[in-house]
């Protein structure tokens, strides 16, 4: 199973993970996973190389209605599978209706007040490319940052930043493209105008 | 007939007014029940029902080491149960907490709950000062602790100064900002109300502090007021109260109490222990206080003496109920009940 | 490099469980992450939370600076140093501008980061209500409802008493208006370090087993009073013996032959890059 892919376990992870933290630090900054991608041999690469970067026995994920995604996730990582009311990380590989997301966000869990880290990571994945233009400001931003994205990622910036959880409480989010494209919105970043 | 209110309680540093008209109340009590232990529904004679307290045994005290420094550090943060459990209620008759001695009688025989207040309902109006006596065991303090949201009652609505809702299903952030901005409390030990490792200034400073006064100038300048008012010398600000007297530490909660300028002051046997000729002078202190601030008290004591110089009103609690209540001077006058009558009789 | 252990050591588990708590800490500035702590060749406190990070995000391409109150040299720097580069093959450096990745203890470098570098700071004592508050439980919730009543009264007394704040170092910080957070032993100096940077901030405490982090352009305060603004060390009128440099934070050495003072730059690598540009 491991033998097909070229993705180093040590190095490579290291290397996503370094994008992944940049973009966390900078929010709205895009780092590019296609090289990554491209080491794996899956349906979904890029959602597997953050897979590989973060999951494993010790947390919890859901996958939203892809069972074949979810099973080689599993079989990878040996993460706990978890419904969305308490999984840690929660993968959603397609597109899905304004309903979907907003029960999927009213269901996440968005940590306590003494526990506020024990809460989801929303890791989304969007066919097109980003032609939507993005404003973001909030810790990591100079300012304000414009990005271009893609109607899915900007609906779920939205949505998220609608849900108006109460500080600390909350979602943190990973978007990815199939151009293999990355931003981040953790939880204190919002849109602005 | 004014259409003003009489009375605002007007807090400064928040700046927020809650207006109270001449004839509601400032607080508002009624079905106050407390329990320790599992109440149970068929106990005979009990009106209550068994089951959790409000809030879960969410108190603003209790479940907290009463020193700093106390070493509790499990290592494993935030796991397993809510913190605030395990409060009170949980404890299952702790004599000590529930009032002293002969709380026998006060013991479900079927289940062991230990009762402490049964369906307790008063009201405080502005400028007024209520008394409530009884002995050891009536509940008095209980009520006080509840009323300060130490303690989680088992049932019972508190209305406060003009809001409409029950105070004691407010959250913990909400609960503990009336705490801070409209009451005050004096503990009948100061160790409880009081941080022996702090310099007097500074847990008087506290509640302003709390009520988000940065201004050292400003903080300085108010306590030194305070200060004066309770008659400690300026210069002692800077020791601890664990050099004090019993009655300089008492002024000292005083201080504290009305720092923020609340417009309710709990006061819970404040001068129980001191010398007599100490308890004048504190009492003497109150008296000047609540004559200036227009402030509305509860007093709770033991001694009928001590109600009678300063209580407007009084309740007379026995086994957690309130057996008789009326003018202050008409219960001395003529006390109707016969445990009344014994309390009035060994005063004079 | 050694070939016997992983890259970097720690086994991907370890890093995975790191890495979760990084991001985490990022997303919410100046809140202590619980992560599960391994074993490391070092004792504890020594600065095994700060390794841990260091070795959870390091790259074969990252360049590393290791440094103890400022120095690149002391015993504690060089075996960090050492052992990192025995299982990650890093590249070392002792120019802070060169670094992408540092690890410090008690000391911010002088020359300002940038937005590709990583500051990794050892922390001996994350929990800034330690001193006023014993129970972990009891700090947690004071954390998670904003309640630093006792962190302010503390500081009130301070300035009954001695009328100024005595704390010298590890100054309490409001990190976005939220948490106070404890920026590690540093000295006041290096505080306004901290406020709206352009790097990364990561903060490993090995024996407490906690994260904290600061991203680049956050609001990082001192706490302090209204009227009582916070200040730094003064080193006015003096310069550091050996390259001149002014405006620095400076140690005070005594000679031990002579028994005269002087001063040195705390920061040896920035010393050595003035020294040696000067020619």
């Amino acid at each position: 199973m491991l033998k097909k892919h070229k993705f180093d376990f040590a190095l490579d992870t290291a290397a996503v993970f370094r994008l992944l933290l940049e973009c966390f630090a900078n929010p709205g900054r895009k780092n590019n996973l296609a090289a990554y991608g491209a080491k794996l041999e899956a349906a979904n690469p890029l959602l597997l190389a953050i897979a590989l970067v973060l999951l494993d026995n010790e947390t919890t994920c859901y996958t939203h209605n892809d069972r074949r995604l979810e099973q080689e996730i599993l079989e990878l990582t040996n993460c706990g599978r978890a419904a969305v009311e308490e999984a840690r990380y929660i993968i959603v590989p397609a597109a899905v209706s304004a309903e979907e997301k907003r029960e999927i966000l009213t269901r996440c869990p968005r940590g306590s007040f003494e526990s506020p880290h024990e809460s989801a990571t929303i890791i989304v994945y969007a066919d097109q490319g980003g032609e939507r233009r993005l404003a973001l400001r909030g810790p990591g931003i100079q300012g304000r940052r414009r990005l271009l994205v893609s109607d899915e990622a900007l609906a779920w910036v939205r949505e998220i930043g609608e849900r108006d959880f109460e500080y600390p409480l909350g979602a943190d989010l990973i978007a990815l493209s199939s151009d293999g494209e990355m931003f981040c919105v953790p939880r204190l970043v919002k849109e602005v105008a | 007939m004014p259409d003003e209110p009489v009375l605002s309680l007007y807090n400064p540093q928040q700046g927020q007014e809650y207006l109270v008209e001449p004839d509601e109340p400032v607080l508002s009590l009624s079905g106050l029940t407390m329990y320790y232990g599992q109440g149970c529904p068929e106990c005979e004679g009990d009106p209550g029902r068994g089951g959790d307290p409000l809030r879960g045994g969410d108190p603003l005290r209790g479940g907290e080491p009463e020193r700093k420094g106390d070493p509790g550090r499990g290592g494993a943060p935030g796991r397993g149960g809510a913190p605030g459990r395990g409060g009170a209620p949980e404890r299952g008759g702790d004599p000590e907490r529930a009032g002293g001695v002969g709380l026998e009688k006060n013991r479900c025989p079927r289940c062991g709950a230990i009762w402490a207040l049964r369906g307790v309902s008063l009201s405080l109006f502005p400028g007024e000062v209520l008394g409530i006596v009884g002995e050891s065991g009536s509940g008095k303090s209980t009520l006080a602790r509840c009323l300060y949201f130490d303690e989680s009652p088992r049932a019972g609505t508190l209305r406060l100064l003009g809001r409409p809702e029950n105070a004691f299903l407010l959250s913990r952030q909400a609960r503990k900002q009336i705490r801070r901005e409209s009451m005050g409390m004096v503990y009948q030990n100061p160790l409880a109300g009081l941080k022996m490792d702090y310099s007097v200034a500074a847990n008087i400073a506290e509640n302003l502090i709390a009520a988000n006064c940065k201004n050292v100038a400003r903080l300085k300048q108010r306590v030194y007021e305070l200060l004066e008012i309770v008659e400690i010398p300026a210069y002692r600000g800077k020791e601890t109260p664990a050099s004090f007297s019993g009655g300089m530490q008492q002024r000292v909660q005083i201080a504290k109490a009305i720092a923020n300028r609340p417009g309710i002051l709990l006061l819970d046997e404040v001068t129980t222990g001191l010398d007599l000729s100490v308890q004048a002078k504190v009492l003497d202190v109150i008296k000047k206080i609540i004559r200036e601030a227009g402030i509305a008290a509860i007093l709770v004591s033991h001694d009928l003496a001590v109600i009678r110089l300063l209580a407007d009103r009084t309740l007379v609690m026995l086994d957690g109920e309130v057996i008789e209540r009326g003018l202050t001077d008409q219960i001395l006058e003529n006390p109707r009940h016969f445990y009344t009558q014994q309390l009035v009789y060994s005063l004079l | 490099m050694n070939r016997d252990y992983n890259f970097a050591y720690l086994d991907e588990g370890a890093k995975k469980e790191i890495r979760r708590s990084i991001l985490k800490a990022v997303a919410i500035p100046g809140y202590q992450v619980p992560f599960g702590s391994r074993e490391l060749p070092i004792g504890r406190g020594w600065g095994t939370g700060g390794l841990q990070i260091t070795l959870s995000i390091l790259l074969p391409s990252d360049i590393l600076k290791v440094i103890d109150q400022g120095s690149d040299d002391s015993v504690n720097a060089v075996s960090i140093k050492r052992l990192i580069k025995e299982c990650a093959a890093v590249g070392v450096t002792t120019d802070s501008e060169a670094a992408t990745v540092i690890q410090t203890r008690h000391r911010i470098p002088e020359i300002p980061l940038r937005g590709d570098q990583i500051l990794v700071l050892q922390v001996p004592e994350p929990e800034p209500l330690r001193l006023v508050e014993g129970s972990d439980l009891v700090s947690r919730r004071m954390h998670g409802e904003k309640d630093y009543n006792l962190i302010w009264l503390r500081l009130f007394e301070d300035l009954i008493q001695f009328n100024e704040i005595t704390a010298a170092a590890g100054y309490p910080v409001m990190v976005h208006d939220r948490y106070v957070a404890s920026p590690s032993p540093i000295p006041r100096y290096d505080v306004p370090k901290l406020n709206m940077a352009q790097c990364l901030y990561l903060f490993g405490a090995g024996r407490e087993k906690k994260i904290y982090a600061i991203p680049p352009y956050t609001k990082v305060e001192a706490l302090s009073f209204d009227d009582v603004p916070f200040q730094v060390e003064s080193f006015a009128g003096h310069a550091c013996g050996k390259c001149g440099a002014r405006d620095v934070f400076l140690d005070e050495i005594y000679d031990e032959r002579t028994g005269e003072k002087y001063y040195q730059c705390s920061d040896s690598g920035y010393c050595e890059g003035r020294r040696r540009g000067a020619g």
